[in-house]
């Protein structure tokens, strides 16, 4: 049950990223004075397309990782065949 | 393992496996003598120590071979091997590691050779994803990589115990 919850919110921090990737994309570019890149003049002023910002998805993937990983050392300790 | 043979001359046969069961004497020791000589090494009058059996704590040989006691309580070895837990621990500590290393890579060479390649998810959403998640990946490689290595440490037991 601990590994699939932990699959689970992977998945879903997957597709949190990706459905915020794509909006980013299909939307109109915010622009930046300070970071990006294709910088060019307006209103008299330089700017550049700001960069795809990742928000808490990145934590909760990350997480989910690290919670992996302790999921598959529970199943490994517990598994480990005792010999008398 | 616990005869005759086995009694070791440099020590007191009483404090020895095997002495308790009547036969467990040192080749070469009178038991009639008195006490123990002035010289001649540690030997002991094993008739005169009386019934002192040391053995009657559980004793690996001895009462295992009898079936009624564990080989000892206090340590369980357990075996590692086969066990693919383990083994799927080992493969995510280096996929991890792997992707996490080349995230970062593949994140700098974006940000610094992207723009000429014109698409906007190569120059403008990867590298900040990858620089999110290549830290993630790399950190918990490492982990999977302790908690392995800290399984095998643990399990670990000298061979022939």
């Amino acid at each position: 049950m601990f590994l699939g919850a932990t699959i689970a919110g992977f998945a879903g921090g997957v597709a949190v990223l990706v459905f915020s990737a794509v909006r980013y994309v299909t939307s109109p570019f915010p622009v930046s004075s300070s970071a990006g890149r294709s910088v060019f003049q307006y209103n008299d002023q330089l700017v550049s397309y700001q960069y795809y910002e990742v928000g808490l998805e990145a934590t909760v993937i990350g997480a989910c990782l690290i919670l992996l990983v302790g999921a598959v050392v529970l199943g490994a300790t517990l598994r480990a065949r005792r010999v008398y | 393992m616990a005869s005759d043979q086995s009694i070791d001359p440099r020590f007191d046969p009483a404090f020895q496996r095997g002495f308790g069961d009547g036969q467990a004497q040192r080749p070469g020791v009178d038991v009639s003598a008195p006490e123990r000589p002035a010289a001649g090494g540690p030997s002991v009058n094993v008739a005169a120590s009386g019934p002192v059996d040391p053995l009657a704590s559980p004793s690996m040989d001895a009462d295992n071979s009898r079936g009624s006691i564990p080989l000892d309580a206090a340590y369980v070895p357990v075996e590692t091997r086969g066990n693919p837990w383990l083994r799927a621990l080992w493969g995510i500590a280096a996929a991890l590691i792997v992707a996490g290393i080349a995230g970062q890579w593949t994140a700098i060479d974006l940000f610094s050779t992207g723009a000429s390649s014109g698409s906007v998810v190569t120059s403008y959403v990867l590298p900040s994803v990858l620089q999110a998640l290549a830290p993630w990946f790399l950190v918990a490689g490492l982990l999977a990589a302790i908690a392995a290595v800290t399984i095998k440490a643990v399990r670990w037991h000298p061979p022939g115990v």
